[in-house]
């Protein structure tokens, strides 16, 4: 049999090598930008567009989707080929992959500075953007599976098993999660109120990090780090039973976002469990990667890029065994509203996400153009660089989840809470974000200089566009293999594996949805929780397009500290005709979710918050959050009221038949009565159009129904 | 939203189910491990060093 003789498509690779690095830059320095904006307000630039609630997300995107998204996306279009000994299956679909993703990207960096989000965390992309995902995913599973389809090379690597897993896994997640009720072209409203929502965000949050941000890259550190260090995986059995117990266990995960929260107590259980039982399989990755070191560590000392991978999967152990640890009731209850949380994320973005993708684009770029790297001394100083931000980064945010946590909880001998103000457990740990700010702008030197060597590396070489290789061609067997284990079996068959992995991967949300929504006592209504009026529905969204839930959380939790200094806690009942969900994940700033009821410590009248919105140093001094003029300047938009209230009454809120005519009069009729108050018990003169007279009645809103008996 | 019921009876068995699921997959795969060919797993190993072929 003769060989055949074809070509690698480098090009592609190239283009997504370029993406990740401008799209890295761009997410890193809005990083900077939000992480400033936690010591200094004046960083919000008094304008509307860059506040931290719509720049917070914009952050996490373009870290996540465009920075990551594209460092996957040149991994695997690099590796999958040579491990398939193909060229991509078609130009023109790596070519509409390519800028599809480049545009959803683009689509993105301009909604969110413009208030345009759906508020679900890492899932904050309105409907049209939504589909758009959907499609370009498509378009990269097609060419991914017409590659291994034409294979030259009979049995599919573990990278690749990773590759399909994740391909399937995230089409499923943004799927479900992103299914909403659209009431124009660019707003929307969850399919899922309240808990049910909360679950199923939750269930594509974690996962969102397990299969986006994890498997991806696992596939890619089977690929790269026996070709870096120029021998195979430590143990290729291991990597196999990694793979399986990996993706069944992880999808499990989610509900430990949610502990102490109105989630019913079995769902929250299983997140714990399944939290603990994943330390096994990822600490057997990473120790797998770098036991592939083993007779070879001495490569590690001369080589930067290496020492990018070592770091890297170091990383990776930390924030898996870290992850299991914050999912224990105990540690979670003084962990989970804080810093502590922001830094664990960050190992895992900073070290495990970063520090590969750096080593990858290190390792990649001089392949594809023919040449070394141009400045071996620039890739360790950028690896120094890298590892002393990723430590000046954490290091103060753990000492600032700690004091939060730890403040939050603390009484007196009296025992009355000794820090009752929240702002002061804010301003105590001002001197910690400077310094993480500093760490990321380590990091972010580091990163430019990256860009800098590689784009000179480039210039000193010439793209090997079409790269020439040869192998023989894959001959189709016709006698059936008998006797052959089922699972050799499937590791050559890419369409099995593709279902087997589903059945995997969809067992765990199986479990934890069908109670939840079909099971009444999960669930439980509460008879005097009303709707939202017509003005706190407008409010609501005015909130979401701020991204208040970036910093202020909606959800009391069952801890003595709390319900003083918050009011009663929370339960699922509260929630049920929230559109989306909005309990938040972090608290910058105090919870609201007892805003509104009158016998809470946090509830304060009109013109308070007509104050604090106008400048929040007027009521608080100190404060970090930023002011928002514009919602006393600019009137509300109330055009399409009727059709939110129909879109609501579709999903399921009880509003009464034909309620959607008399919306409007509703509306301003108690738009009348917050400005009148305004006007006479304040002294403030505020016309009943402005922005700023309904999010006051959203805030009036909220834990208000718990009071009526 | 649909209209929820009261309960689903034997809600436990789905749990218990899914987990004999996983426990079965998970002893057949380490099996199929202890037993695989030595040759086989270095040649698929090596795979990624045998790519580049320029």
């Amino acid at each position: 049999m003769q060989k055949e003789i074809f070509n690698y498509d480098n090009k592609i690779v190239r283009n997504f090598a370029i993406a990740t690095a401008i799209w890295g830059i761009v997410g890193m320095l809005v990083g900077i930008i939000v992480a400033s904006q936690l010591f200094e307000p004046y960083f919000n630039f008094n304008s509307k567009y860059v506040t931290f609630g719509r720049l917070r997300p914009l952050h996490t995107n373009a870290i996540i989707f465009a920075f990551i998204g594209n460092a996957i996306f040149m991994g695997v279009y690099y590796s999958l080929q040579r491990l398939t000994k193909a060229r991509m299956y078609s130009d023109a679909l790596s070519k509409i992959h390519f800028w599809g993703w480049q545009l959803i990207i683009v689509a993105a960096a301009i909604t969110l500075p413009l208030g345009i989000t759906t508020s679900k965390e890492y899932a904050e992309l309105e409907w049209p953007i939504d589909i758009a995902i959907a499609l370009i995913w498509v378009v990269f599973g097609w060419n991914m599976f017409g590659t291994i389809y034409k294979r030259r090379e009979k049995h599919l690597y573990v990278a690749i098993w990773f590759y399909i897993a994740t391909f399937i896994t995230v089409a499923m997640l943004h799927i479900v999660n992103s299914f909403a009720l659209p009431i124009g072209f660019l707003k929307s409203y969850s399919w899922y109120a309240g808990v049910q929502d909360a679950l199923v965000q939750w269930w594509y949050g974690h996962n969102a990090v397990a299969f986006f941000l994890t498997t991806p890259f696992l596939g890619l550190m089977y690929y790269f780090m026996p070709k870096m260090a120029n021998r195979p995986v430590y143990s290729y059995r291991l990597s196999i039973l990694h793979f399986w117990s990996l993706i069944f266990l992880y999808i499990w995960a989610g509900p430990h976002h949610l502990l102490y929260t109105s989630l019913p107590g079995w769902a929250q259980t299983l997140g714990v469990i399944f939290s603990i039982m994943l330390i096994a399989p990822s600490w057997g990755g990473m120790l797998n990667g770098l036991l592939t070191l083993r007779g070879a560590w001495d490569k590690v000392r001369d080589d930067a890029v290496l020492k990018f991978m070592v770091v890297g999967l170091t990383a990776y152990g930390m924030s898996t065994f870290e992850g299991p640890m914050l999912s224990l009731k105990n540690v979670n209850a003084i962990a989970h509203f804080t810093d502590w949380i922001v830094a664990h994320v960050h190992i895992g973005a900073l070290g495990w996400n970063g520090l590969l993708t750096f080593a990858i684009l290190y390792y990649i770029i001089p392949e594809i153009y023919n040449v070394s790297i141009y400045s071996k001394k620039a890739v360790s100083s950028h690896f120094w660089l890298a590892t002393l931000g990723i430590l000046f980064y954490a290091i103060p945010m753990y000492f600032s989840g700690f004091t939060q946590g730890l403040m939050w909880k603390e009484f007196t001998a009296e025992g009355m809470l000794k820090y009752p103000n929240f702002l002061e457990t804010t301003l105590q740990i001002i001197p910690m974000h400077m310094l993480r700010a500093f760490g990321g702008t380590l990091y972010f030197i580091g990163a430019i200089l990256m860009v800098w060597n590689l784009f000179k590396t480039a210039k000193s070489g010439s793209l090997v566009s079409d790269e020439q290789a040869e192998a023989y061609p894959l001959v189709k067997e016709k006698v059936v293999e008998k006797g052959i284990h089922w699972h050799r079996w499937i590791e050559k068959r890419p369409t099995q594996l593709l279902i087997f992995s589903l059945i995997a991967v969809s067992i765990g949300g199986i479990v934890e949805f069908v109670p939840t929504f079909l099971v009444e006592s999960n669930v439980q209504t509460i008879p005097h929780v009303t709707p939202y009026s017509p003005l706190e529905l407008e409010g609501r969204d005015i909130y979401i397009r701020e991204g208040c839930n970036n910093c202020h959380s909606q959800q009391v939790r069952p801890f003595r500290s709390e319900t003083v200094r918050y009011g009663e806690y929370s339960k699922s009942g509260e929630n049920v005709y929230d559109h989306p969900f909005l309990w938040g994940s972090k608290r910058t700033g105090p919870d609201l979710a007892r805003a509104g009821n009158i016998s809470s410590k946090m509830y304060k009248d009109a013109g308070w918050h007509y104050q604090h919105m106008k400048d929040p140093r007027i009521t608080s001094e100190g404060s970090i959050m930023p002011a928002y003029p514009w919602l006393i300047e600019d009137d509300g938009d109330y055009s399409n009221i009727e059709e939110k209230i129909q879109a609501m009454s579709t999903l399921g809120v009880p509003y009464e038949d034909g309620y959607e005519n008399y919306a409007l009069e509703d509306l301003y009729i108690q738009a009348d009565s917050i400005s009148s108050f305004l006007r006479n018990e304040k002294g403030i003169q505020v016309d009943k159009d402005k922005e700023i007279v309904a999010l006051i009645a959203y805030l009036h809103k909220l834990g208000r129904d718990i009071n009526v008996k | 939203m649909g209209k929820m019921i009261g309960f689903v009876d034997g809600a436990s068995v789905f749990l218990i189910v899914a987990l004999m699921i996983f426990l079965i997959v998970f002893i057949a795969v380490a099996f199929y491990l202890l037993i695989m060919n030595k040759e086989t797993v270095a040649e698929v190993a090596a795979l990624p060093l045998e790519d580049n072929i320029r």
